[in-house]
């Protein structure tokens, strides 16, 4: 038996997986396959003597996938390697002092074989020594630029690669002629096929270490969950890899160490540090019951857990997932930024050649047109259009994700900055979700808890929970009761030390004969805040009230806020009673409140909302809220990581804070503004330079641009663009 | 005549296109519907056999419809 792990190409989601899976499992002599979506990875176990490797094509060809074995080379871009940038540099410079230098300072040392005045042929050919290893070494422009311009597919490459060809085969030119008039040697532009290859190389070098470093995020999340698990083997503790280790299996994580995957704690308490994945900053405490990510860290306790989640169904390889798609998917301005790229190489072309006519028709020599065609080549470079926009959504999506923010894809981080109105589903999303004990009116507030914990104790719903919950805070030890009956949406009648009890709603208790007037008013009260009031009483008279309510989060109030002050309509979508939603509406100052919407209304809601306002941003906690997260232009999902829908949501708030939905439109309007100044930049860069390299301002005795200066400032203005997204990375949100 | 294949692991586009282009490899008629998630073959007896095994050998679970 064989287990061997081999690269799958072509699948694009968990059906593609599976697939694999199924083929290969129906193979006879394979006795396990494990296909992972996100690494593109497939574990086989199999029988040598019965399949092979052309097996496991043959079926996978079929089924229209690839497989590769793992130690395939990697078609990876070719790099620009330091070195050859280093050694261009240094000719560039030598060029750039024997031919430059002697024109500005006459009394520079040149040795007498490259004395542009003493010795002209020899100054050529030392020019032409040090120019051909530049233009080996940057070859890349020369084979991929005339390639596309022989497919009829022009790109930045073709610029330069015209551009420089021409201006060498007239310097080549030139320098023949320098044996028969020796003034030809003016004429001679090697300096600037080598200096522009080496700027544009340079460009190049610094536009790639930016762009690594924006895919540092995701490396950085990758490398979060440790490689190897201490998995527990009834007594023994044994060192496993991760990849190995089963749903159930029951893990050790010490303190300091983090945890391999998603688990549920069964033995132990520990404070969790998850701003990795969430952001949030303070520890979390987690307890037996619990749920912990893969990824974060076990701060101060050694806890045993029981795997929940292994592989592609992790939060961390969800994330990953997320944030890859996010960056490889492109934001429909890019899409225009392309088109124009794509005529743009065309335009400019045919400028070049028509100025450089032009400026032949107008009297000037061969020289001067040349260096006018090479000058209009060589600026024009659109590298600084094509990398306006994927360097600022890189970086956007990547600044969200250190901040809890998952941004899906391009578009909607573009969408997002046009939202007009943000609509919240209100329970679990603006409050905490969970009811708590808020007012309580008795005599004696430790008796009347006491008994409503005991008579609750064996109930299970979220009200028995609140008063147990704050019956455990209080130190109130409560006891279990003799007897109890619970009647559903009544409440509950239990004997608790010989003592009959009564804990639910007011008509419930007035039917068994309860005089509850003592507390009407007050409960009046409190049901008009928007609270659930529920009455105690003891054999039969009444003991006091406590009201519940959900409590809102603490950054809701901020969330509103912060909205308003951003001119975006805040709606309460919930499908709670009219008097608890309009209570949250008034507190978070809402414009508009729906209430008692089922869920199936709830993309009937938004789309009225759409009709009123504009593009809407739906914030829901999951999968309830599924129809209008789809249906709004942008659904976002709040959540505590491993619950969430992230699946159906355009954005994903890992914090759980609806403060992250302004923080999202923040994020959106940044990464917008950084997108247009980038494009405005890049149009106004070209639509400055072109006509001066044509020579427009020679027109009016002005300077001409050499093709030299061209390549520095074609270089300078990729550089900006870049430089400018990734400013996006020092932004707070 | 027409009959339909019912592939219940039909998940997305892709899938679909997966099916499409082979049923068409093997010069066979079919629509394929993600909705309903069957494929409907004109042709005969042999033509649905044939594609009933296409699909099978694509990695999907194929059932009479």
């Amino acid at each position: 038996m064989k287990t061997e792990t081999y690269k799958i190409t072509g699948m694009h989601c968990a059906a593609c997986s599976s697939a694999v899976a199924r083929v290969m499992s129906r193979l006879d002599g394979v006795s396990s396959c494990e296909v992972n979506l996100m690494t593109e990875k497939m574990t086989v176990s199999y029988n040598e003597k019965k399949v092979t490797l052309k097996d496991f094509t043959r079926v996978i060809e079929k089924a229209g996938f690839g497989i590769e074995t793992c130690d395939a080379p990697k078609t990876k871009e070719a790099r620009y390697d330091s070195r050859g940038l280093i050694i261009a540099g240094i000719l560039s410079i030598i060029l750039l002092y024997i031919s430059m230098g002697q024109m500005f300072f006459k009394n520079l040392p040149v040795p007498h074989f490259a004395n542009m005045n003493t010795n002209p042929l020899g100054f050529a050919l030392t020019q032409i020594i040090l120019c051909i290893p530049v233009m080996i070494i940057g070859r890349k422009f020369f084979t991929v630029g005339f390639a596309s311009l022989f497919k009829g597919n022009p790109n930045m490459d073709t610029l330069v690669a015209v551009g420089a060809t021409a201006s060498f085969i007239y310097s080549l030119y030139m320098t023949f002629s320098v044996t028969a008039n020796n003034h030809a040697v003016h004429n001679l532009y090697f300096e600037s096929v080598a200096v522009v290859i080496t700027l544009i190389m340079l460009g190049k070098y610094f536009e790639q270490g930016s762009k690594e470093k924006t895919k540092a995020a995701i490396s950085k999340l990758l490398s979060l969950a440790p490689d190897i698990a201490h998995l527990k083997n009834n007594d023994t503790v044994t060192d496993v890899p991760t990849s190995n280790v089963k749903v159930t299996d029951i893990l050790l994580v010490k303190a300091g160490e983090k945890f391999p995957l998603d688990a549920k704690i069964i033995d132990g308490e520990t404070n969790v540090d998850e701003s990795m994945l969430t952001g949030e900053s303070l520890p979390v405490a987690k307890a037996i019951g619990d749920t912990v990510t893969g990824g974060s860290l076990n701060i101060s306790g050694n806890v045993y857990v029981e795997v929940i989640r292994i592989g592609d169904d992790t939060t961390l390889a969800k994330i990953v997932r997320f944030v890859e798609d996010a960056q490889a998917k492109k934001a429909p301005i890019s899409k225009t930024a392309d088109k124009v790229a794509g005529v743009f190489v065309p335009v400019v072309m045919s400028i070049a050649i028509i100025s450089a006519i032009i400026w032949l028709m107008a009297g000037e020599d061969f020289s001067f047109a040349v260096k006018i065609f090479t000058s209009v080549l060589v600026i024009a470079c659109p590298c600084a259009l094509g990398l306006a926009t994927p360097t600022a959504v890189m970086v956007g999506t990547g600044l969200g994700a250190s901040n809890g923010i998952l941004i899906r894809n391009g578009e909607a981080l573009e969408t997002t900055h046009k939202i007009k109105a943000a609509v919240f589903d209100k329970t679990g999303t603006l409050t905490k979700g969970k009811p708590e004990i808020t007012d309580i009116y008795t005599e004696d507030e430790n008796k009347l808890i006491f008994l409503a914990a005991s008579a609750e104790s064996a109930a299970n719903h979220p009200l028995a929970h609140a008063v147990l919950k704050f019956a455990e805070d209080k130190a109130i030890n409560y006891v279990a009761p003799q007897s109890s009956e619970n009647i559903a949406g009544k409440g509950v009648i239990a004997t608790v030390d010989k003592t009959q009890v009564i804990v639910g709603k007011k008509g419930f208790l007035t039917d068994n004969g309860v005089d509850t007037s003592k507390f009407d008013k007050k409960a009046t009260e409190l049901e008009k805040a928007g609270k659930t009031v529920m009455y105690i009483s003891e054999n039969e008279s009444i003991l006091g009230i406590i009201a519940v309510s959900d409590r809102l989060k603490d950054d809701s109030a901020k969330a509103f806020a912060k909205l308003k002050e951003m001119n975006i309509k805040r709606i309460i979508l919930s499908g709670d009673n009219k008097i608890s939603a309009e209570y949250i509406g008034n507190l978070l100052d809402a414009d508009e409140v729906y209430s008692q919407v089922l869920p199936t209304e709830k993309a009937d809601v938004i789309n009225e909302i759409r009709e009123k306002y504009g593009e809407v941003l739906m914030v829901g906690d999951g999968i309830n809220d599924a129809p209008a997260l789809t249906t709004a232009d942008i659904g976002c999902a709040i959540g505590s990581g491993s619950d969430i829908a992230i699946e159906s949501a355009d954005i994903v708030l890992m914090k759980n804070s609806p403060l992250d939905v302004a923080r999202a439109i923040t994020l959106s309007r940044l990464t917008m503004r950084t997108i247009k100044q980038n494009l405005f930049w890049a149009f106004c860069y070209n639509v400055i330079c072109i006509p001066i390299a044509a020579g427009v301002l020679h027109i009016f005795s002005g300077p001409l641009l050499s093709p030299m200066i061209a390549g520095l400032a074609m270089s300078l203005s990729s550089v900006c663009v870049v430089t400018n997204a990734l400013r996006l990375r020092g932004k707070r949100l | 005549m027409e009959r339909k294949i019912y592939v219940p692991d039909m998940h997305c586009e892709n899938c679909v296109r997966r099916i499409d282009n082979a049923l068409k490899e093997i010069k066979i008629t079919a629509t394929v519907n993600l909705e309903t998630k069957t494929v409907t073959v004109s042709g005969c007896e042999h033509c649905y056999k044939k594609a009933f095994d296409e699909i099978y050998d694509l990695g999907f679970t194929p059932e009479n419809a």
